[in-house]
């Protein structure tokens, strides 16, 4: 699992264990009384490994519910882990559709917000503010309330936010999908930008005409697990054979 | 939390030192963090409040028509029909600035206990010290609170009090109001998210709270018990209410005891809000 074109790791995923527990919500009795409440424990991911180096675009792939986004927050430190660590030369910054914006407040203020919660000064996001909507494309829509927004327009205030400070691990969640043709040339622009700059992309993505064009090595992940890792076009090719075999019979088992 | 060093992957010669990113900072640590997002709390409550407005046209104007309307409705029940109102000299200045400050005090209350739960979007997306909510919460609940000063000096001046210097005691009365409030909001809001039937409690308390700090009545014109006077004067709300009238209210002057009781209570919440908040930190976004 070496990572190519520099040996500095900048992200280390170690036997990562997340589970979700579902089931009633904390109430003063449980407070009280310390026995085991009767929660479903939901295994997201079990037990992955994953080094990221510096500059690495990584492409994960994955159906629907194997673990994929539930890994990517936790390694932004949003989720926490059952057993196992996550390191990290700096605290990866995620994107992903939908979070962080207030429908009621305009486009530019949620860029405002969205910018200052990542930690930049409110003077340094008004310098960049032209800027950032400029690259948003959003014109004069940037000052309605984002309820008037279509899906592609508040994943384009979404991706403007997260990237206005170049970070040093960003992680991407289905964020190139969202926008039309001509944000998304743009957003996977960026995405080169920060990656030259000495960062690394961690990018989850069910189009894999994207993931083939931003990914230097694809991780492949099924069932909270990893199936394979390794050479972009030689992993999807895999994938996609996965899929096709996987059509006929019952039911879609990639791993055991 | 500590930089972990990396010892034994030797693999990588250039491996510089890699962070968990699980950990919690240090209490330390985490109020340079929360101080250093101050920009951002401020911003927050600031649009908060402006995208309020721009949903109800008079919005704003009931922030002040809640409490001027539960102000004539005790004023009409307790002071008219029960009267109670013995010995607190003009009963509708009392009341007023009772009622004012203790809805400053309280009111916010459950929204802290659902605070969490209602932002676990943005919770669950960016990573910031979480404390930052309750404080962009408690500036939002300052600023409300604003036009209620000039309700309340307007039920002072016609309870027939002049303009005096000590009126200026208004503003550490209010400063230690602001302080004890934002303690009990970072208490709250992690309590909210520990227990869900706290959430549901939370109108009982400060219905208890309403009935037990003097906000409709003196406790002195009612017994003469030390041990339950001595409980009213140790109530940090009662302490409170008591020195914004004593800044207000001529014939009532807050003793010196209640300056520092209150101050005690306000500065103790805040400290204790911030490390039981803290102490929650990792797990906010479950």
């Amino acid at each position: 699992m070496a990572s190519n074109e520099s040996d500095r790791v900048v992200l280390s995923v170690r036997d990562a264990h997340i589970s979700y527990r579902i089931g009633p919500k904390h109430s003063v009795r449980d407070m009280v009384s310390r026995r085991n409440r009767q929660l479903k424990e939901i295994k997201a991911v079990r037990g992955i490994n994953l080094t990221v180096g510096q500059g690495d675009v990584v492409g994960i792939i994955g159906l629907n519910g194997s673990g994929k986004s539930t890994l990517l927050r936790a390694c932004a430190g949003l989720l926490s882990l059952r057993s196992g660590e996550i390191l990290a030369s700096s605290r990866p910054t995620l994107l992903s559709v939908g979070g962080l914006l207030n429908q009621k407040m305009t486009g530019r203020a949620n860029l405002k917000m969205g910018c200052m919660a990542l930690g930049l000064a409110a003077g340094e996001v008004d310098e960049r503010m032209a800027d950032m909507v400029e690259f948003s494309g959003l014109g004069d829509a940037i000052d309605m309330p984002m309820f008037t927004y279509s899906t592609g327009m508040r994943s384009r205030v979404n991706f403007t936010m997260c990237t206005a400070r170049t970070p040093e691990i960003l992680l991407l969640d289905e964020i190139l999908s969202g926008g039309d043709a001509s944000f998304q040339t743009k957003a996977i622009g960026r995405v080169q930008e920060i990656r030259e700059q000495a960062g690394a992309v961690l990018l989850v993505s069910h189009s894999l005409r994207e993931i083939r064009r931003s990914a230097t090595r694809v991780v492949w992940i099924d069932d909270g697990q990893l199936v394979a890792e390794g050479e972009t076009e030689d992993i999807i090719a895999r994938y996609e054979t996965s899929i096709a075999s996987a059509k006929k019979p019952g039911k879609p088992s990639a791993s055991r | 939390m500590d930089p972990a060093a990396e010892e034994q992957s030797g693999a990588m010669p250039a491996e510089q030192t890699l962070r968990s990113v699980h950990g919690r900072p240090t209490f330390i640590e985490y109020v340079a963090f929360v101080a250093r997002q101050r920009g951002f709390a401020w911003y927050s409550a600031v649009q908060q409040l402006r995208s309020e407005n721009v949903k109800a046209a008079i919005g704003s104007f009931w922030f002040l028509l809640t409490p001027l309307l539960n102000i004539i409705v005790y004023w009409l029940i307790f002071g008219k029909l029960l009267d109670i109102s013995r010995g607190a000299g003009n009963y509708i200045t009392f009341l007023a600035i009772g009622v004012l400050v203790f809805n400053l005090l309280a009111r916010p209350l459950p929204g802290a206990s659902r605070l969490l739960e209602s932002n676990i979007t943005l919770i669950r997306s960016v990573y910031f010290p979480r404390a930052v909510l309750p404080i962009a919460f408690s500036i939002e609940n300052m600023i409300r609170f604003l036009p209620s000063i000039l309700v309340m000096v307007l039920f002072v001046l016609a309870g027939g009090e002049s303009v005096r210097w000590s009126w200026l005691l208004l503003i550490p009365a209010l400063l230690i109001a602001y302080i004890f409030m934002l303690g009990l909001s970072l208490i709250f809001a992690r309590i909210g998210k520990m227990a869900v039937d706290v959430g549901l409690a939370v109108p009982h308390f400060i219905r208890l709270l309403l009935y037990g700090s003097g906000v409709l009545y003196l406790p002195s014109s009612f017994t003469s018990n030390s041990t339950v006077l001595g409980l009213f004067d140790a109530n940090p709300f009662f302490e409170i209410l008591s020195i914004v009238r004593g800044a207000f209210i001529e014939a009532q002057p807050a003793s010196t005891g209640l300056w520092i009781g209150a101050t005690a209570w306000a500065v103790g919440t805040l400290i204790a809000g911030l490390v039981f908040f803290w102490q929650g930190e990792p797990g906010y976004g479950e």
